[in-house]
């Protein structure tokens, strides 16, 4: 051993925690919702209501439409989750690499589709209901969600699939070991994507009769109840921001170390 | 080829024959590459030997087909047709992964996963290899010790937390980690800076004193080439051989006009470079210790006519010089006289020295003569700009002479 | 009825309501392409304001365009207002972001080259900067086109313009003789017209970006 070497100092400092200042702050967006969720629903309790706003305003009837909701939001996106990742694993294979301009041809008309278009068809077609909303949330948000996948593993850098290849690794510890852990970090911003455009794409929903707090928002302006229109828009709003917060941490939770 | 009863069928059971794997030779055999698509082949026909244990260099222009010739060896690339022997053994008839785990494969920026930890970088060919878990942490320590870089420290960081030159390190420990026969280098320190260039150009070279691998080694960098490359292929477009030959006869004599201007210009200056102060025969000064009497010195130095000794202490070590003139009626030990100032040395050069880098001590010193030392900066010899002088010579009627033996015996020689 | 009849026998109506999306949706963009260009440029320069800036419009962009038409109707009732105010809102997210990686994505040297040869502030901006990061500011655009497109359908819920009025009346019919022809009219309509949308943006694009810059792009 001729020359040992010690690391920069300054590359250190990188890796200490974030200053305390910004610890506080990732608190800041919960309390705004819980505080602006609870004086909304505060609001319902208190006001003078009539009898078709207290009918889609009581507390019994928005837990039941939240909870319809959130269903819709997971279920739909863990079906996402469940055909998007595999298909854009499979059509990042080399040998697959042909169908790529394809796909991502077909995932833009896709992202065009304006996303009421696709439920009302679907409803027009199938049906009017949950599972129809359901198809129509899938149907809508694979596309994106595919080409992020698809996104996150073409930007692994190529010479580092060369070295992992020249050292002799099979084809399939070559992705589980270095182009899926590398692609997380895109993967997974997909994945918090789908889940905010869900929770969107599921208030219109409730166009169909599927449920969820896009009936409060359609009763509101059907019955020219602006106070209806306005919780039940509130509502989604503060789920969405709720959500992005909460996809943001594990996000940030799940980043592999060291890049 | 190591000697076993049965007769290894793969480079895995090559490499796992010896406790520590010394190299082993590579042939390519009438290898042509062509890539679906493009006019002529990017690998025309190439045939060559790589001899065990050394390092040659695939030397020429960018886009001549030394990287891909490279990755034929390692079958990232599948040649058109021809053979790659290993070790005598076909690469062809061996599976890729496990072939591939037993060719030491080092890149440009080290390649380095970013998201594993230096330790867990070197582990992968060892991990994929089934070892067990101790054996590799105590491989994984081995290595960075071997490349210079503490394992306590090191093991556990990451690559983006480490400078370039130690990415390249890590890079050559990783390749290392099997302790394979052969290293396959493409470009490995061609985007570091001069200085850690310089540096892992000597680490590599002290590596390989100590573990013989074959080594092909891709550049376009000349002076790289001449440093380190044992042999040196100069290769023209389609890969074709232009000059195979060692750093000095490339020098003394390319091969033609192509070659020359590669290598450019000053190829007496790239000699004094190529050529270790150790390998040169040097000036024999007359020795002395403090404990010698004066005039039993003076009596040797007549004999030899000589007019300066060096004094040595109890470990050879050399401590100054002493002229006839100083020794002019001295009567105690050489101890006993009074060291004068232009007596101390003010510049010793090593054995591993370059002959140019001992011109450079000669240019600044005081004195016409500079001591030499070896291990232990015991004393070995003296040099002179004439040693110098005479040592340029004697390559070039080395290489002279050699050159005519080859033509006698009507061979080409290893120049294709 | 097949399409091509329900097509046949409203074309007055659906070329009305073809340009009155198209028209709303090119002015909206346009709008929120100044506004968005002209923000980039207030706060690239610093941190703080581009944190603010660009938490301000990514909060309006996580908000579901239902939720924001909502609560759009209220102060400014049913019609054209909350359809034009949202679709805006949501296009200068990504008109905003891209012109702020785009001027602040500008090789640094070449700033100061520029204001070396004596430039000022505003020259350096309007002969380097801005045309340098052009193609990052026009994909920008072309996101936010892509989504205003689809925003803009769900206008017609608040009784905005557009092709929008095609789903919802085939909403409103489901089960009907036409319900499906009126939704197929709307949304191929709309995604036609937001691929011819596309196709002008990249063309636009080629002809304002510089020929130095896309040989390397």
């Amino acid at each position: 051993m001729s020359t040992t070497v010690t690391a920069p100092r300054g590359q250190e400092k990188q890796q200490q925690e974030a200053p305390i200042g910004s610890r506080w702050r990732v608190l800041l967006t919960p309390l705004a919702v819980l505080l602006v969720g609870a004086a909304t629903i505060g609001y319902t309790r208190f006001a003078e209501l009539d009898s078709t706003e207290a009918r889609s305003l009581s507390l019994g009837f928005l837990a039941d439409k939240l909870w319809e909701h959130i269903g819709l939001t997971t279920i739909s996106t863990v079906l996402v989750l469940a055909i998007a990742l595999p298909l854009g694993v499979l059509v990042s294979r080399r040998w697959m690499r042909w169908s790529t301009p394809a796909v991502l041809g077909i995932a833009n008309v896709g992202q065009a589709t304006p996303p009421v278009g696709a439920i009302v068809l679907l409803a027009a077609t199938v049906g009017i209901g949950f599972w129809p909303a359901i198809i129509a949330l899938v149907v809508y948000s694979v596309l994106p969600a595919l080409r992020n996948t698809m996104v996150g593993l073409q930007q692994v850098d190529a010479a580092l699939i060369d070295a992992a290849r020249g050292i002799g690794m099979p084809a399939w510890r070559v992705l589980a070991k270095i182009e899926l852990p590398l692609a997380v970090p895109v993967i997974l911003a997909g994945i918090r994507t789908t889940l905010v455009l869900n929770v969107g794409v599921a208030a219109l929903a409730g166009f169909i009769g599927a449920g969820g707090l896009g009936e409060i928002v359609v009763a509101g302006v059907n019955t020219s109840r602006p106070v209806t229109l306005l919780v039940g828009s509130i509502l989604i709003a503060l789920l969405a921001l709720l959500v992005d917060w909460i996809a943001g941490l594990v996000t940030k939770a799940l980043q592999p170390k060291g890049l | 080829m190591p000697e076993s009863t049965e007769t290894p069928q793969s480079l895995a059971e090559l490499a796992a024959d010896g406790e520590r794997t010394g190299g082993v030779p590579i042939e390519l055999i009438d290898v042509v590459k062509r890539f679906s698509g493009t006019k002529g082949a990017a690998v025309d026909d190439l045939t060559m030997t790589i001899p065990a244990g050394e390092i040659v260099v695939l030397l020429g222009p960018s886009g001549c087909g030394k990287t891909t010739t490279m990755r034929m060896i390692n079958r990232l690339i599948e040649p058109t047709s021809g053979r790659i022997l290993i070790g005598g053994l076909d690469a062809r008839a061996q599976k890729p992964d496990e072939l591939r785990r037993h060719i030491g494969y080092v890149i440009q920026q080290a390649g380095l996963f970013p998201h594993l930890t230096v330790g867990s970088n070197i582990a992968q060919v060892p991990q994929m290899l089934g070892w067990e878990k101790d054996r590799i942490s105590a491989r994984v320590d081995e290595l960075l010790e071997l490349v210079g870089l503490a394992p306590d420290e090191f093991r556990d960081r990451y690559p983006r937390q480490l400078s370039g030159g130690q990415q390249q390190r890590v890079g050559v420990a990783r390749a290392l980690a099997a302790d394979p026969p052969v290293m396959l280098m493409d470009e490995p320190f061609g985007a570091l800076d001069p200085i850690t260039r310089e540096n892992l150009q000597d680490e590599l070279l002290r590596l390989q004193d100590e573990l013989s691998k074959t080594i092909v080694f891709v550049t376009h960098d000349v002076d790289e080439a001449l440093k380190l490359g044992d042999r040196i292929a100069i290769l023209g477009t389609g890969s074709k051989i232009v000059q195979y030959a060692t750093a000095e006869e490339i020098l003394t004599n390319p091969a033609d006009s192509y070659v020359e201007q590669f290598i450019g210009g000053e190829s007496a200056m790239k000699l004094l470079k190529l050529t270790r102060v150790s390998d040169v025969a040097l000036e024999q000064a007359v020795r002395a210790t403090e404990a010698d009497s004066a005039a039993d010195v003076r009596r040797k130095l007549e004999e030899a006519e000589s007019d300066w000794v060096i004094v040595l202490d109890a470990q050879d070590r050399p401590l100054r010089w002493e002229s006839l003139a100083d020794l002019e009626g001295a009567t105690g030990t050489i101890g006993d006289l009074t060291a004068g100032e232009d007596d101390l040395f003010d510049t010793v050069i090593s054995g591993r020295a370059t002959l140019q880098e001992a011109v450079e001590a000669l240019l600044n010193a005081e004195a016409e003569v500079v001591p030499v030392v070896g291990r232990r900066r015991r004393y070995v010899g003296a040099v002179t700009l004439s040693t110098v002088q005479q040592a340029i010579a004697e390559i070039k009627e080395r290489e002279r002479r050699q050159r005519k033996q080859r033509a006698a015996e009507a061979q080409p020689g290893v120049a294709v | 009825m097949t399409l091509w009849e329900y097509i046949a026998s409203r074309s007055d109506m659906l070329a009305f309501q073809t340009l009155q999306h198209a028209s709303m949706i090119a002015q909206c963009v346009l709008i929120a392409t100044l506004i968005g260009v002209a923000l980039g440029i207030a706060v690239y320069r610093n941190e703080r304001a581009t944190a603010l800036a660009t938490g301000t419009t990514s909060l309006i962009f996580t908000i579901p365009s239902l939720a924001l038409l909502g609560l759009l109707v209220v102060p400014l009732g049913l019609g054209v207002w909350p359809s034009v105010t949202a679709i805006t809102l949501y296009a200068l997210l990504p008109i905003l972001r891209n012109t702020i990686v785009g001027l602040t994505g500008v090789d640094s040297s070449l700033v100061d080259a520029a204001r070396g040869i004596g430039m000022s502030r505003t020259r350096v901006l309007t002969r380097v900067q801005l045309p340098l990061a052009w193609p990052v500011i026009l994909s920008g655009v072309r996101t936010a086109t892509q989504l205003a497109m689809g925003i803009g359908a769900i206008a017609a819920f608040v009784s905005g313009p557009g092709l929008g009025d095609q789903i919802f009346s085939g909403l409103a019919r489901v089960g009907a003789a036409n319900a499906l022809n009126a939704t197929l009219v709307g949304v191929i309509g709309i995604v036609v017209l937001a691929l011819i949308f596309d196709a002008v943006l990249v063309l636009v694009g080629k002809l304002t970006t510089s020929r130095g810059i896309r040989i390397h792009a």
